[in-house]
């Protein structure tokens, strides 16, 4: 991999996330997510076309770029204490699903009604029971670093996953916003111990699903690893209780299954091996 | 004697420039006259195209199918219009994992721009060959270009049958595709050739 891309890839989010994190807190990081990988698309391949210019002339990858602004500043206004009651766990659900469709809006025109149906459908449940998983495993775990570094392992293996799948681009964009939360946990060196939230769910959670499924609807991920990928967070939801005192034993039971469910998903997308390298 | 031997070869000299011009193809342009449909025959059509790796040395891929209608009115240009597609998933490249490399969001973003394109806004003659000017759409973008279009024959079999050869350069950056060029792992510019086989429509 050329390490010119891989830096126009992860740089942005991992200096947005310095600065953004040492100024505002655990709450600056959604937001230097959004901001890192709109940085990286626009590095990378084009700046993205403003979404009034999508709504005419669709394109996935780039609403799945405003898309994860979207979801980045609904955390944000979690975090804010804006969104009350049930509002939070609503907005984030209804988010993730609207960046869906609107990622998959062009290839959705020619599937049939029933196609489109099955599989905005399915994907849509995948994506709101995604965030609300993360949501969830985020309110129990520990109130340390452990999480953030599980998350961004989980992520960059994702984007492992999809740039098996065909897709560097796609891998680049999932690997900085794994990178935001690596520069995260970074900034405990310097500052008072960085923690996830609850409201971070929102844009982990729709990460991991949209990203795995834009790998798999926008380039050429298969079904199979692709779906032992996305129930890979599933075991998160059975853990029970919070273990602030043990992070580093909440880690290891905690990323155990996931780790090992996307180690066959990679497994599962790796080409057989060939004589012949492109 | 000499006189009577030399008078067939002289006689056959000056003939032969006749009979090599009947043989050769006849002119684009006189070859038929008012408007005429035609299809392109995908089986005997074909897309080449060559782009640069490592800054080292041109590969090879191929677009195997190309489809579309043409009109053409050789005496009435302005009444004549191009139009073809190109199945971005017929790319063969002849290495599996590139081609799908190459049909992902890196490149022609296949799965949501399953097509090229190419329609004609104006076409003029140059000398036999024709100049055709359109808008070629890949990868979601869409620019105008002009194609030097070679006319190379027409036939019979199975209906009247016609050939042009287009080979023209094109920057894939200017369909946002942008992956690779940086490095030069592959090259900016991709060379086109399409090699078309129509048959009058029926």
């Amino acid at each position: 991999m050329d390490p010119v891309l891989l830096l126009k890839g992860a740089l942005p989010s991992v200096v947005a996330a310095l600065l953004l994190v040492s100024l505002l807190g655990g709450r600056g990081l959604p937001l230097a997510a959004g901001l890192g990988i709109y940085l990286a698309f626009g590095l990378l391949k084009d700046w993205p076309p403003a979404p009034h210019v999508l709504w005419h002339d669709p394109n996935g990858a780039a609403w799945l770029i405003w898309g994860m602004i979207a979801l980045a500043t609904v955390a944000t206004l979690d975090h804010l204490r804006l969104l009350h009651g049930r509002a939070a766990p609503t907005t984030s659900g209804i988010a993730g699903v609207a960046v869906l469709y609107l990622m998959l809006a062009k290839i959705a025109q020619r599937w049939s009604l029933g196609d489109a149906a099955l599989h905005l459908g399915v994907a849509a449940v995948v994506v709101a029971l995604t965030i609300s998983a993360f949501r969830g495993v985020l309110a129990r775990a520990p109130r340390s670093a452990a999480p953030a570094v599980l998350m961004s392992v989980l992520l960059s293996l994702d984007a492992g996953l999809v740039t098996l799948g065909k897709s560097a681009l796609l891998g680049q964009l999932c690997g900085a916003v794994a990178a935001a939360l690596g520069a995260a946990v970074a900034t405990t060196i310097w500052r008072r111990g960085f923690s996830l939230a609850t409201p971070d769910g929102v844009w982990i959670g729709g990460a991991h699903a949209l990203f795995v499924l834009a790998g798999v609807h926008l380039g050429y991920l298969e079904w199979l690893p692709a779906g032992f990928a996305l129930a890979a967070p599933l075991p998160l939801w059975l853990l029970r209780g919070t273990s602030n005192n043990r992070p580093v034993a909440w880690f290891m039971i905690a990323g155990a299954m996931p780790l090992a469910m996307m180690g066959i998903a990679m497994w599962l997308a790796a080409p057989a091996p060939s004589p012949y390298d492109y | 004697m000499k006189t009577l031997l030399l008078l067939p070869t002289i006689l056959i000299a000056a003939l032969t420039p006749f009979a090599a011009t009947s043989n050769a193809p006849a002119r684009g342009g006189s070859s038929s006259s008012g408007a005429n449909e035609w299809d392109v025959d995908s089986g005997h059509s074909i897309c080449i195209f060559a782009c640069k790796h490592a800054n080292a040395a041109w590969f090879y891929g191929t677009f195997d199918r190309v489809e579309g209608k043409l009109t053409l009115d050789l005496d009435d240009l302005k009444a004549s219009s191009v139009a073809l597609s190109i199945p971005v998933e017929s790319l063969d490249s002849n290495n599996g994992q590139r081609d799908g490399h190459l049909k992902s969001p890196d490149f022609f973003n296949a799965k949501e721009n399953p097509e090229m394109t190419f329609n004609s806004t104006k076409i003029v003659k140059d000398g036999e060959d024709l100049e055709v000017t359109g808008e070629l759409s890949m990868a979601g973008a869409t620019q105008t270009i002009t194609i030097p279009v070679q006319w190379t024959g027409d036939g019979e079999m199975r209906g009247k049958r016609r050939g042009y050869l287009a080979e023209f350069s094109v920057k894939r950056s200017d369909f946002g595709m942008n992956y690779g060029i940086a490095k030069k792992a592959l090259s900016d510019e991709v060379k086109l050739t399409i090699s078309l086989e129509l048959i009058q429509a029926k």
